[in-house]
């Protein structure tokens, strides 16, 4: 299998503050990785060194030459009323691949057709995005980061307000890609992602990576606080790791 | 309607008009990209910053336009830089210039020597004493705005939407917002020789939000808005100019009884 992305020894920090230290991950081709981990544990400044936004203070990434992101941030780092139509939020990304001054050409244009053909959603091209619904919105950052073709789908808490059904399809979307690409899912619902995803990464300050989906003991043990986990009963639950003495 | 042929044959009133339009054209777009982006507060910091640099040029005796011109650059690139780069918050970064240029303004005047000629003109606006270098540099602006938007509409698009993602992207996205802040800071140190310090703000808004009242996309607003700005300009400067008003206030008045009736309409329709 070939790396796509290898974060070695990954130590970052705001003003002093360290949120990761000494982070080794690898992303192979057709990789379904679920991060998971509590608020305020690095996920983010995680997804942030590998695309870019952020510099570590300490450590490597390198990143195959033929690496190609798509990128979905979270939905709530986003302008909801901003005036923009689906067809050019779709549109915005073409950049990873088009010049920066160039026009869409005709088959980036089918493209976007057959993007939102993908996700279920017709005859909403000159719709402003302010006019969705949230998992709708997800949907169409979707096809944003698929617009270029990537080899890597990165996504930021991609089940931030959306309901349970759509969040079912939405999995059901990223499985059929991850045929053709691999996956990094950030989420802080451990529940749903672990249903999903073929490997789990835990990052809490630092990350432990499991070699499987399974939500283990152990899994929890290292993810070290008190999880959602959301069940198919009526109830969500709260599971809390065991005591030493039981 | 003998009397506006009439009028149009004084040249200052011609030039007037011209002014108006060329300055409503520069705020329509302008004004949309800022209102979409959030960032008005933005714009009256940079607005009040820029009478710090006329209050200095009065007292060094140089246009004051040049001095206003510099000192609005340096800010809309400075709170750019600082939010960027320096971890400053904005909003605090833009309060801080706003008072403090208008602070180096009143000094600067105050220790001007004798009598500052105009100084009400450049608080309230004066666009019956427009000459025709303003004009020019109001036509060179618009030219720059137009054919920046004809060439590159979709990267600033994308950039003003989603910064963080166009980084990704690997737009360059620092060019992008720096060239887009300095216009601006033109843009609105042009238009205060029609608007005056004190209300060229509102030429930047009120059409912009009128038309954001109905459009939805980026590139409908900027043109309904530069329609709506045009016409609510011409008629109020008419209007002030039949009734003897300050012609800045006044198109205050014909721009918000717009947004008024079109808020109305918007009401009935949906």
């Amino acid at each position: 299998m070939k790396p796509l992305v290898q974060v070695h020894n990954i130590t970052a920090a705001y003003d002093n503050n360290v949120v990761l230290s000494n982070v080794n991950l690898d992303v192979n081709e057709n990789d379904f990785i679920g991060i998971i981990g509590p608020n305020g544990g690095g996920k983010t400044t995680l997804l942030k060194i590998i695309i870019e936004l952020l510099k570590p203070a300490s450590g490597v990434i390198k990143k195959d030459p033929n690496l190609k992101i798509g990128y979905l941030p979270q939905v709530n780092s986003i302008d909801k009323q901003f005036p923009i139509t689906i067809r050019d939020v779709i549109l915005s990304g073409r950049f990873v691949n088009d010049k920066w001054w160039s026009k869409p050409s005709k088959q980036t244009l089918q493209k976007v057709d057959e993007l939102l053909e993908f996700i279920g959603l017709k005859n909403v091209h000159n719709m402003p995005i302010g006019e969705l619904s949230g998992g709708q919105m997800q949907r169409i950052f979707l096809c944003r980061a698929l617009m270029s073709n990537p080899n890597l789908l990165i996504l930021d808490e991609p089940n931030t307000y959306v309901d349970k059904t759509f969040e079912a399809s939405l999995y059901n979307l990223l499985g059929e890609l991850n045929k053709d690409m691999a996956i990094l899912l950030v989420s802080h619902d451990v529940g749903t992602i672990s249903s999903m995803v073929k490997t789990i990464a835990c990052v809490n300050g630092g990350l432990h990576y499991h070699h499987s989906n399974k939500i283990t003991n152990e899994v929890l043990q290292s993810y070290n606080c008190p999880i959602e986990l959301v069940s198919h009963g009526h109830v969500p639950h709260r599971v809390l790791k065991h005591h030493e003495h039981e | 309607m003998n009397e506006i042929i009439e009028l149009l044959s004084f040249s200052f009133f011609r030039n007037a008009l011209i002014a108006a339009t060329l300055t409503s054209l520069i705020a329509g777009i302008i004004g949309s990209y800022i209102v979409a982006r959030r960032n008005v507060f933005i714009s009256g910091g940079i607005t009040h910053a820029s009478f710090g640099g006329m209050g200095i040029a009065y007292y060094l005796g140089f246009p004051p336009f040049v001095g206003a011109a510099i000192f609005a650059v340096l800010s809309a690139v400075g709170i750019e830089w600082s939010s960027n780069k320096a971890g400053i918050r904005e909003d605090s970064s833009i309060a801080i210039l706003w008072s403090l240029g208008m602070a180096i303004g009143i000094l600067f005047v105050f220790l001007t020597p004798g009598y500052t000629p105009n100084l009400m003109g450049f608080l309230f606006g004066d666009i019956l004493t427009v000459q025709m270098l303003d004009l020019i540099w109001l036509a060179v602006i618009s030219i720059i705005c137009i054919a920046l938007l004809k060439f590159f509409y979709p990267t600033v698009l994308s950039v003003a939407f989603n910064s963080e993602f166009a980084q990704v992207s690997g737009l360059p996205v620092q060019a992008i917002k720096y060239i887009s802040a300095i216009l601006v800071a033109m843009a609105i140190v042009l238009s205060i020789k029609v608007m005056g310090i004190i209300l060229v703000l509102s030429l930047f808004t009120i059409p912009a939000s009128a038309a954001n009242l109905f459009s939805k996309d980026l590139k409908k607003m900027m043109i309904n808005s530069v329609i709506i700005s045009v016409i609510g300009s011409v008629s109020g400067l008419l209007i002030a100019y039949y009734l003897d008003l300050p012609s800045g206030a006044t198109i205050i008045f014909t721009l918000t009884i717009s947004y008024g009736i079109l808020r109305v309409v918007k009401l009935f329709k949906y």
